[in-house]
């Protein structure tokens, strides 16, 4: 059956669709108004989060400065060729900036498709009268706005450091922010291309295809990586090494890629080079222009397709089953409370049907796998042995530190997720102290094994005393139970329950305290630990480090740290974890819901 | 007007909605009605532009509402069932925000703002961060949000989850108001009362098919020697399973009215010996060739 209907007039209301303008307006009127918001709350209460990226994030800043600025001052006086040495930056520079392109172009895609079809205010926009080019480019925008602020924080201290160097001219500073603000458009732009035309068909292909694609595309990236990275063994930093190396860079300095743009443009502005440097600029600012205005475009006209396309692909049915641990954990655990049990297991089943939590432990496991594995590729035992216990002892604490930040996102927010889903939990059988205590079971069950292995891969690749081993899995070990204590213990102590979003949990006051506690800990934990183990293995090879030796062998202090400094990183794991808990557990005992 | 031809929506090889014909003339308050997982959510995602449907058209005031959504969308009023607001903002930025999309002026907009936060009691929070709202005083502004523009069509999904007494008689009497104005409101729910009480017409849904359309007088009178309660006559024209008689006999569900019924040789109860699969049969062909109301 057909029931026709003729239009309604549209001048039968009093006023017509608002102007391309005016509309622009309105998205603007409330992303200023957000803003405003969201700044004057922070100001006025998460103070000491603001203080603490400030610091930290100035910290880092200024580290990196340091370090740029110091490899472009050793390159100005190791190499006597000045010609050599502008290569070698334009290297630099061409590698950096294309590797951010390329992450820029990945980010950009995955946050717009989060917001172009997943975000519950696109879906309120599209029902209203809104242009379809408006609410793609507001989208772009925000995205654009997320990486520029990130990449302009990487850049900068890069950029400045050499300009220090090299004694820039007054226009690379005028022209640096335009030029980054600029070029971030352009893979910006480029992403939001590949997010239109993975979402229209990749959801379309068969599972099979899509695994294979990925898995072509990482094999390949490695084998780049690889090729890349490869080094002659016996002839490093010889020229010979030096040109090889540039060599296999070249694909940088091709002259269509924007990142060789903006190299080119910005050490023309360093030169004091006006009508290359604008000219250069100009080049970036047209195509993110150009770029700019075709995915609106593209947008205009198939945006809304590809969002029916997705929202009818409905959703896979998932077969659920029981995993082997469920199984070993409910059946063969002996000594285990079966109500502590059971919240272990749902804790493991709500982790495991989770990507989000899986797929950032496997990204932070997988990324320092494959450092690790690559890590001899350096030779650090030729050059210095010293150097070989430095890495490892490093090697540790980044192992700690990451596992640090993925303690504060995810194990800290699991007493606040509890909340909404206390009703269980409160009329369960069940003491509150048990809940407790089972998240920390939960936690160290899923740090313990990944942190320690990759310990163990990082020694093993180095080829280090057994001694170290030793020291490094016991620091391991400690940092494993102390972080998550201290993450499940002030987890219990300043929860939130009304928020749902994990990410928004660890990012209050709690979770910034939480990740500030944990990097004091691992600091303590590692110094009182695991470095003594590697001051004794230097002190016992004479003539590597003079200095060191001659400290251990004279000072007393040093050899009360020595004698018990482990025994005082077990001390400051009970006394940080176990304060946490105790906090949290007598919080969480009186809270009411 | 809200006017659905042949509309057919798939989700891979689920069928949504199937073959629905219906239309809403100006003035009348439609009420969907349906179980769970019935349609009704969908029915109205494709009215208000967020989904396309595979064969069939639905139009609003004459829009298409696929591929002319920026012009239906000007003519309709959406509350959705889990509604959206910006944390960030204050109710009246929100409001300020809707009517500027709306293309209303400056001027119009403060006096229609003002006669919302009237209407509607929101004086003391309007100004607040919607963050801080409740469930009600969102929905409140949802509504507020909904009717700034004085739509020609009403779309409201599950308005009465949630609210108090007070603020569901409120959204009952804007409902009676706007439908009095001219204005179709198409309301789906599952408050079978709500629906008895206040609309004009009610359409059940069941497993993607219109299986009744009418008043609730023609529903009524499907069953009219037993005085069977609107709950029981829903029950059973979307529970197939739970037809059987204990004597063996099967109740026949039925729809789209006694006359319609007759005409199609159907009684309310049956001697058949297959029973309800029979009926939901003839049910599914009958709602096939429902004529609109």
């Amino acid at each position: 059956m057909s029931v026709e209907a003729s239009p309604v007039s549209m001048s039968g209301s009093p006023w017509g669709l608002p102007s391309p303008s005016e509309e622009g307006r309105a998205f603007r009127q409330i992303w200023l108004r957000m803003s405003r918001t969201v700044i004057r709350q922070a100001l006025a209460t998460a103070w000491f989060r603001i203080w603490l990226i400030i610091l930290l994030g100035g910290g880092l800043w200024l580290g990196l400065f340091w370090v740029f600025a110091e490899g472009f001052q050793f390159l100005e006086t190791a190499i006597p060729y000045s010609d050599l040495v502008e290569q070698i930056m334009r290297y630099v520079f061409g590698t950096f900036f294309m590797a951010l392109m390329l992450m820029l172009v990945v980010s950009a895609a995955i946050l717009l498709f989060g917001g172009l079809f997943r975000s519950p205010d696109t879906l309120f926009l599209l029902t209203q009268p809104v242009r379809t080019e408006r609410l793609f480019a507001s989208r772009l925008f925000d995205t654009v706005l997320l990486s520029s602020w990130a990449f302009v924080i990487l850049s900068s201290p890069l950029l400045l450091g050499f300009a220090l160097v090299e004694e820039a001219h007054l226009l690379f500073y005028l022209l640096m922010l335009p030029y980054l603000v600029a070029f971030v458009y352009i893979p910006c732009c480029v992403g939001a291309l590949f997010c239109l035309i993975l979402a229209q068909y990749v959801p379309r292909l068969k599972s099979i295809f899509i695994a294979a694609a990925i898995g072509a595309m990482v094999i390949v990236g490695l084998l780049f990586l690889n090729w890349i990275s490869w080094l002659p063994r016996g002839d490093a930093v010889t020229v010979e090494w030096l040109q090889s190396m540039l060599n296999r860079l070249n694909i940088t300095q091709f002259r269509l890629l924007p990142s060789w743009w903006l190299t080119t443009g910005l050490m023309s502005a360093a030169r004091g080079n006006v009508v290359d440097a604008v000219m250069f600029l100009m080049v970036i600012a047209a195509n993110a222009v150009a770029l700019h205005t075709l995915c609106v475009v593209i947008a205009g006209k198939y945006y809304r397709r590809v969002f029916f396309r997705l929202a009818e692909l409905g959703r896979k049915k998932r077969n659920v089953r029981t995993g082997l641990i469920d199984d070993i954990l409910l059946h063969h655990v002996p000594r285990l409370a079966p109500a502590t049990r059971q919240l272990i297991v749902k804790d493991i089943r709500l982790f495991r049907r989770d990507p989000v939590q899986w797929s950032q432990l496997l990204i932070f496991v997988g990324l320092l796998v494959f450092y690790f594995i690559n890590i001899r590729r350096v030779y650090y035992e030729q050059f210095y042995f010293a150097w070989m216990n430095l890495v490892s002892f490093l090697n540790v604490a980044v192992v700690a530190l990451l596992l640090s930040t993925f303690t504060t996102r995810f194990i800290f927010p699991l007493i606040s997720l509890e909340g909404p889903r206390f009703w269980v939990l409160g009329l369960m059988p069940i003491s509150r102290r048990a809940i407790i205590w089972s998240k920390v079971a939960f936690a160290l069950f899923l740090c313990l094994v990944p942190c320690c292995g990759l310990v163990l891969l990082s020694d093993l690749m180095l080829g280090v005393d057994i001694m170290v081993h030793l020291a490094h899995q016991s620091t391991t070990v400690l940092c494993c139970v102390g972080l998550t204590a201290i993450a499940v213990g002030l987890g219990a102590r300043y929860p939130n329950f009304r928020a749902v979003s994990a990410a928004r949990i660890a990012s209050g006051f709690g979770g910034t305290l939480n990740l500030v506690i944990s990097t004091a800990f691992i600091i303590a934990v590692i110094t009182l630990g695991s470095l003594p183990a590697h001051i004794r293995i230097l002190a016992e090879s004479p003539g590597l480090l003079p200095t060191v030796t001659a400290h251990v062998e004279f000072s007393p202090l040093v050899v009360l740290w020595f004698k018990w400094g482990p025994l005082a990183a077990i001390a400051c794991t009970a006394l940080f974890g176990g304060v946490s808990l105790l906090i949290g557990l007598r919080h969480f005992a009186r809270i009411e819901f | 007007m809200i006017v659905f031809s042949n509309v057919t929506k798939r989700f891979g090889r689920r069928i949504a909605v199937e073959r629905l014909n219906l239309r809403v003339p100006p003035g009348e308050l439609f009420a969907f009605l349906g179980p769970n997982g019935a349609g009704k959510t969908t029915t109205i995602r494709m009215l208000v532009g967020l989904l396309r449907p595979n064969e069939g058209e639905v139009t609003v005031c004459g829009f298409n509402a696929t591929t002319q959504c920026r012009e239906a969308a000007r003519f309709v009023g959406y509350v959705p069932d889990q509604p959206y607001l910006y944390d960030k903002l204050t109710g009246r930025e929100f409001l300020e925000f809707v009517g500027q999309l709306r293309g209303i002026s400056s001027s119009e907009l403060a006096s229609r703002i003002e006669r919302e936060i009237d209407r509607f009691g929101m004086g003391e929070f309007v100004d607040d961060l919607t963050e801080t709202y409740s469930h009600g005083m969102r929905q409140r502004l949802v509504f507020a949000s909904a009717v700034l523009h004085d739509p020609k069509v009403l779309i409201v999904d599950e308005p009465m989850v949630g609210l108090d007494p007070k603020s569901a008689k409120l959204v009952k009497d804007l409902l009676k108001a706007k439908t009095s104005m001219g204005t179709s409101v198409f309301m789906s729910t599952h408050t079978l009362s709500i629906a008895e009480e206040i609309a004009d017409r009610i359409g059940i849904i069941h497993k993607g098919k219109l299986i009744f359309a009418g008043t609730v007088d023609e529903l009524r009178a499907l069953r009219a020697s037993d005085h069977a309660s609107l709950e029981e006559i829903f029950l059973e024209l979307t529970d197939e399973f739970s037809a059987e008689l204990p004597d063996g006999r099967v109740r026949v569900a039925t729809g789209a009215g006694s006359d319609s019924l007759l005409q199609h040789g159907y009684t309310r109860e049956s001697n058949e010996s297959s029973g309800t699969r029979q009926s939901m049969e003839a049910l599914e062909s009958l709602s096939e060739n429902q004529p609109p109301a």
